[in-house]
């Protein structure tokens, strides 16, 4: 099939053929198994472009992958694609201290990325719960949102450059590396988010901020659900200017409080509130103006922290809960499915989480449901035992009506993992003509459709095909 | 043990990939086969048949240092090992394992040791040592400490300093202890590392016979490996021994005041976590509480310790496999730790400490910076080496 061009454009050890190697790389958190017809790797821009030229010529599909911590599918490879595996282009280009910037190369590790930026007390502030292995790359490539976007963001706004190589092998820049430019479209923002459907991002150019010195955590525990949402709002009008606001519900709050025998009180719903600031004085100050905020509610059950460890322990029953669920519920594991990521308005935030919850003890489903409450993005956290078929077919049901749910309250299918395989079904019902719209600017950029196949239902409407399956059982759309 | 008795947490593996992060194999290999999602997938897939066991599965489920890094970044905390182990030890029943390996393992059978050492030269280590209150136990005869010398730091001549360090050190103390002598047996880690039950089975019940026939009460070890086997590993009988790696023993001396340090070593110091002291057991505090109390000693971290300690590539059997890479794990964290221009890097396992001495060679800092044993520095800081007297000690040949 061409390999030796491969094999010459990277070298014959960056080209992997071997059956049990290639397995490896066909799955990610969906439910999915597709097995590249080779996985490549390419080590400088020059390689990709020679070998996306190669590719189209021969119209051989490609998918690029960062680390494969995908939750939608978004980096396996459909359509019998061969993987770009951008993990050995990892070379942080530049780093100017003075004008907030910094060049990398996709495969760099955030965590890794940020350990370097130490020295100039500067760090790139996207914590994706990934960030351990996420790549900045995969990270552009799928918009991601950490758990501090309250305060940071969305990674497209951070962004001011991209370098992308298209379908035909050339090579082109985006924005600018200065802080503002409008000259032209922008087509830096059409590349984050697009999942590799439109070319392979080569080089990013994106800005870092200084680090704060002071950091306190609050754990903010409430006897009703409405009350836990209802003081978001409160909180960010206080001026307390929090840089994550954090919803935990009762379930996963017990769960992982029980497990880990953390000691916190019971509650409906748990807030875990992070401040950061240059002055311990106003550390203090804003975490002053929550505990105002939060005593108007008439809430009595709070922990404070400013110590690193303290913080962790508030931040458990959020980060944790696959732990405890491992324990409580053993066989069970997580899946995401298409609802793993709503965002809707602040002021539908209850009545969502509400009805999720009333779904799925309809559908018999265990689940907890967190959520980046500052900014409205759900994560119901669903468990199953992925051999029992009936399970499967309660969480597809439930599924439809939750993004009936999220649609209906103006909220979209997805606030930060992308639509990938997974959400493909449902696309459509939030786009409407602007998915065709998706799709002729896709044509543009990549007429023969190498790039990417079967993602964000540009190019197809099923996500289920019973040969690409990892579990026996499940339950096909 | 099959790939079934493992299935359930095969199956709770979510596919997610934090356990690329800190895999010493992935940063060597570069491939997603490296990791525990990768050996995961492969284990699934023999289980349902799309693969077929081979030497090409058998080379990948090798590469596993067993070091705990993917548990400890796993959402679920998967014992990733355990798996690794099970579908091992499907490959041992097949007779394919690496020809090192089988040596490894016919060398335990044989001669009690993974060295392919006669039993009789177990205690050759002792015949320089010079006259200390120190006895090998006879037939029946009773103890209540047992320092278990372990196969690495009885027959490799750099790691004889380690054994030496400790029988000194605790005889400088007056602690009352005794060592098995050529009775000693393979604590049975790697055979258990690479799938061999069967003769970890037996290995176990030869040395539990062994610490109930001295009725021992404690059972303190020069390397974690033992440690962690002992404590963790063998049948619920052993429970009622107290199980302690030596730097707990150390620690708890030092903390009841009775090591006085003697000399101060104005050097700077990394400490490597072995990962069967810290990850498998905890034990972070004991090493740095000893390294903390020498005088003139200052402990430098690196970036990763403790519980994201990198490993040094001596676990999960692979100690007796042939390593060529320029990135393998020894290296990767040699230079690491060089990165911090430490006067030595100080370790408390005897794997780690060949495979890191082993590494500052090839990356040729050798001159720059030291690689010993934690107890090496405790004797140099409380030993006096002039102060010689004859032994009444006579190590059997």
């Amino acid at each position: 099939m061409g390999w030796e061009r491969l094999e010459k454009i990277v070298g014959k050890e960056n080209v992997i053929l071997e059956d049990i190697d290639l397995l490896c790389y066909a799955r990610d958190l969906t439910p999915y198994v597709f097995k590249p017809k080779a996985v490549v790797f390419p080590l400088n821009t020059q390689h990709v472009s020679e070998i996306l030229l190669w590719a189209n010529k021969e119209r051989v599909s490609v998918t690029p992958r960062g680390s494969g911590a995908s939750f939608t599918g978004s980096s396996l490879p459909r359509n019998n694609s061969i993987l770009l595996d951008m993990s050995k282009m990892n070379n942080i280009k530049e780093i100017q201290p003075e004008n907030f910037l910094a060049v990398t190369e996709p495969g760099v590790n955030v965590d890794k990325l940020n350990k370097h930026l130490r020295k100039f007390n500067l760090f790139f502030p996207h914590d994706v719960g990934s960030h351990a292995v996420s790549t900045i790359g995969g990270m552009a490539a799928s918009n991601a949102h950490g758990h501090h976007g309250l305060k940071y963001g969305p990674i497209r706004n951070w962004i001011r450059s991209l370098e992308v190589v298209l379908p035909t092998g050339k090579v082109i820049r985006t924005g600018s590396k200065v802080l503002q430019s409008n000259c032209g479209y922008n087509l830096t923002q059409l590349f984050i988010g697009s999942e590799g459907t439109l070319g392979i991002i080569t080089e990013i150019t994106f800005n870092l901020a200084p680090i704060p010195p002071h950091k306190g955590t609050i754990g903010l525990f409430f006897n009703d659900l409405e009350n836990a949402i209802n003081i978001v709002p409160e909180i960010i009008k206080s001026g307390a200017n929090p840089s994550a606001i954090e919803f935990v519900d009762k379930t996963a709050l017990e769960s992982v409080n029980n497990v880990e025998n953390l000691g916190f009180p019971e509650a409906e719903a748990m807030l875990i509130i992070d401040i950061e600031e240059f002055y311990r004085d106003l550390l203090e100050e804003r975490i002053k103006m929550v505990m105002d905020v939060y005593s108007k509610f008439k809430g009595k059950k709070f922990q404070v922290a400013t110590k690193e460890n303290e913080s962790e322990k508030l931040w458990k029953p959020r980060l944790d809960i696959d732990i405890a669920m491992a324990k409580k519920k053993p066989g069970y594991r997580e899946v995401g499915l298409a609802i793993a990521d709503p965002c809707v308005p602040l002021s539908k935030m209850s009545h969502v989480i509400n009805e999720i919850r009333y779904i799925f003890a309809k559908h018999n489903i265990v689940s907890g449901i967190l959520a980046h409450a500052g900014v409205g993005i759900i994560h119901p956290a669903i468990f199953i035992d992925v051999n029992d078929k009936d399970q499967w077919r309660e969480l597809k049901d439930a599924e439809k009506e939750i993004v009936d749910v999220v649609l209906k309250a103006k909220g979209t299918i997805t606030g930060e993992h992308g639509i990938g395989i997974v959400k493909i079904p449902f696309v459509e019902m939030e786009l409407g003509e602007t998915l065709n719209i998706m799709r002729q600017i896709k044509a543009i950029f990549d007429p023969n459709g190498i790039m990417n196949p079967g993602k964000l239902a540009l190019d197809v409407k099923v996500r289920d095909s019973p040969e690409h399956i990892a579990f026996q059982n499940y339950y096909m759309d | 043990m099959t790939l079934e008795t493992v299935k359930p947490v095969i199956m709770e593996c979510v596919s997610c990939g934090l356990c690329r992060a800190n895999c010493p194999m992935l940063e060597d290999v570069k491939l997603e086969s490296a990791t525990a999602r990768g050996k995961l997938i492969i284990c699934y897939s023999l289980l349902t048949g799309n693969l077929q066991l081979s030497a090409k599965v058998a080379e990948r489920l090798f590469q596993c240092t067993a070091c705990k890094a993917c548990t400890e970044v796993c959402f679920s905390m998967l014992d990733i090992p355990k798996v690794v182990e099970a579908a091992r030890s499907v490959l041992v029943e097949k007779g394919l394992v690496p020809k090192t390996i089988r040596d490894m393992l016919i060398s335990t059978m044989k001669y009690g040791n993974p060295w392919s050492q006669p039993k009789e030269r177990r205690t050759n280590w002792l015949k320089d040592l010079e006259k200390l209150n120190l006895k090998i136990l006879s037939d029946k005869e009773k103890t209540e400490t047992i320092y278990f010398v372990g196969c690495t730091p009885s027959y490799d001549h750099r790691c004889q300093e380690i054994a030496k360090s400790i029988v000194k050190v605790l005889s400088k103390v007056g602690v009352d202890f005794n060592i098995l002598g050529n009775e000693e047996l393979c604590c049975g880690d790697s055979a258990l590392r690479v799938g061999e039950k069967g003769l970890f089975d037996m290995l176990a019940e030869k040395n539990l016979e062994n610490f109930k026939r001295h009725h021992a009460e404690r059972i303190v070890t020069t390397s974690p490996h033992c440690y962690n086997t002992f404590k963790n590993e063998y049948p619920v009988e052993n429970a009622e021994i107290e199980i302690q790696h030596y730097t707990q023993f150390l620690a708890d001396l030092i903390d009841k005041e009775k090591i006085k340090f003697s000399k101060r070593l104005n050097k700077m110091v990394t400490y490597h976590d072995p990962c069967f002291l810290g990850r498998y057991n905890g034990v972070y505090e004991e090493p740095r509480k000893i390294l903390e109390s020498i005088p003139g000693l200052t402990l430098i971290e690196m970036d990763r310790a403790k519980k994201n300690s990198f490993c040094c590539g001596g676990g999960g059997g692979r100690m007796w496999m042939e390593e060529t890479s320029d990135t393998r794990p020894s290296l990767n964290r040699a230079r690491e730790a060089v990165e911090l221009k430490p006067d030595i890097i100080v370790t408390a396992c005897p794997f780690c400490l060949i495979n890191m001495q082993d590494a500052v060679k090839v990356i040729n800092k050798e001159k720059e910076v030291q690689v010993m044993d934690i107890a090496e520095l405790v004797k140099k800081a409380v030993y006096d080496e002039n102060k010689r007297v004859k032994t009444r000690f006579q190590p059997s040949e």
